[in-house]
């Protein structure tokens, strides 16, 4: 049997950019063994904003790296919101609750199927215009970018949004 | 020749519902094997007096009735509970009997699927293999690790099969992350020393590991237009039943704590798994191999399927069947 160092390069990337909303992080790629996001909570201030539409996986090893990042903007004492969470932070996010902690979410990508074309979909939902629906467990209505088609919620509704409460 | 001797002992279907008897009725008749229903716990218990049946077929809120426990709890025939309308809540108790090691979840005709395999496969007494739940003649891939750095590369393989086979982004991100978390599991959380210690649960994730003897770790997966089964099988057999009981209980919702930097997580992954697939099957050959197969159906959406609780069943070599 024989070890090594890894050889394998991070798949995901983080880009942090300051505006008058606050700092802004950027997470894009496969959040998992390699990613390294924790040492990112010096770099963020008291008002962050993360950026999560880019990232297409995280696995359970990745989702205690986020919650680490997560816990340390905490004790910091930073106000987080998520803009743009991608459906596989949403999907561990339903299943562990530490994986939203005490983050506000903006916005959010969900799953929509179009019954006419079979057209399936990653749409994003904005939080505060919906914000009655959604606690109400009801997805706002879509339109099918390719037919026009009313399309239908491709998941368990109160599964999905549970994030949400 | 001497004939064989069948095993003429009766499958004991107790249900409320007159309909539902019915339909399992249907379903189990293929065993050509005695049904005996029971309309309630009572009846089931007379029935009992009879001999112990072959298989007990429950509804799952008669096997969480106090008398329920005390009918089937302590048995060694196996049990194997119908979870129909039932809320996601409701799984956690369920869970939560020691005894449970086959539950069905989703209606028909996935019911229909999954309750003739099990029965079967607990029939036959050949429990492995990914192709008892696929049509027949269809291509299996297979890949084997020789070294634990390929992880990635054997799920980007999949993927790749997956999107080309154009089964769509929901099938494509469950099936990348079941294969990503079998495969984690086999190879850094099964392997165990002669002490029994866990001895690689540690090791960095991306840390090159050649694999060779016990240590092999196999994908495989096929599908066949109705699932996408994934198979991953390791060689060391420390998984158990408690063990899966307790980590799926943890997909069971959400609730604070599930994953806690003390436990680093333990447990997670399988209910990540468990959570994006629509049958989890565990096939345990005590200290020789673990197999754990994933099912994705691929013809109906999630909320046609009516249930959000998923099926599972938890196969042992070790099984008593006296």
């Amino acid at each position: 049997m024989t070890s090594s160092a890894t050889s394998i390069k991070p798949r995901s990337q983080a880009a942090i950019t300051t505006s008058a909303e606050g700092t802004v992080l950027v997470v894009t790629g496969d959040v998992d063994d390699h990613t390294r996001l924790v040492a990112l909570a010096d770099q963020l201030g008291k008002q962050a904003i993360i950026d999560l539409g880019g990232v297409g996986f995280i696995n359970s090893v990745g989702v205690r790296e986020w919650i680490t990042l997560l816990e340390a903007l905490d004790q910091k004492g930073a106000t987080v919101v998520l803009r743009n969470v991608s459906e596989p932070m949403v999907r561990q996010m339903t299943m562990v609750m530490e994986a939203r902690g005490a983050a506000a979410v903006e916005s959010f990508y969900a799953p929509y199927v179009c019954p006419g074309c079979g057209d399936e979909r990653s749409l994003l939902i904005a939080v505060e215009p919906h914000r009655a629906e959604l606690a109400a467990g009801t997805p706002p209505k879509q339109a099918c970018p390719d037919c026009g088609a009313a399309m239908d919620f491709d998941e368990f509704p109160r599964r999905y949004l549970s994030f949400l409460g | 020749m001497a004939a064989a001797t069948r095993d003429e002992r009766p499958i004991l279907v107790v249900h409320p519902d007159r309909k539902t008897q019915r339909t399992l009725h249907r379903i189990l008749g293929g065993t050509f094997r005695p049904v005996v229903l029971a309309d309630d716990l009572a009846a089931a218990e007379a029935r009992l007096g009879d001999g112990p049946p072959f298989l007990v077929v429950i509804d799952h809120q008669l096997v969480l009735a106090e008398a329920g426990r005390r009918i089937f709890g302590g048995r060694d025939t196996p049990c194997l509970v119908l979870l129909q309308d039932a809320e996601p809540e409701e799984l956690a108790s369920v869970l939560g009997l020691g005894s449970l090691s086959y539950l069905l979840a989703n209606p028909m005709p996935l019911l229909a699927e999954e309750l003739s395999v099990t029965v079967h496969k607990l029939l036959r007494r050949q429990i492995f293999g990914l192709e008892k739940y696929l049509t027949w003649g269809i291509e299996v891939r297979q890949r084997s690790l020789d070294d634990a750095d390929q992880r990635r590369a054997l799920v980007d393989d999949l993927a790749a099969d997956v999107h080309g086979a154009g089964l769509g982004p929901r099938v494509l991100a469950a099936a990348t992350l079941i294969a990503d978390e079998l495969l984690s599991n086999a190879l850094f959380n099964a392997p165990v020393d002669d002490s029994g210690t866990r001895h690689h649960q540690d090791d960095a994730r991306g840390a090159s590991r050649q694999l060779g003897g016990r240590d092999q770790v196999t994908l495989r997966y096929a599908c066949d237009a109705r699932y996408l089964a994934i198979e991953v099988e390791d060689r060391f057999g420390s998984l158990d039943r408690r063990t899966i009981l307790r980590c799926l209980s943890k997909a069971t919702g959400r609730a604070p704590d599930k994953v806690s930097m003390q436990t680093r997580g333990a447990g997670i992954g399988l209910a990540t798994v468990y959570g994006s697939c629509n049958h989890l099957v565990f096939n345990l050959e005590p200290g020789q191999r673990t197999q754990v197969i994933a099912l994705i159906d691929v013809r109906f959406r999630p909320a046609e399927l009516i249930n959000a609780v998923c099926s599972f069943g938890i196969f042992s070599t070790e099984e008593r069947r006296s």
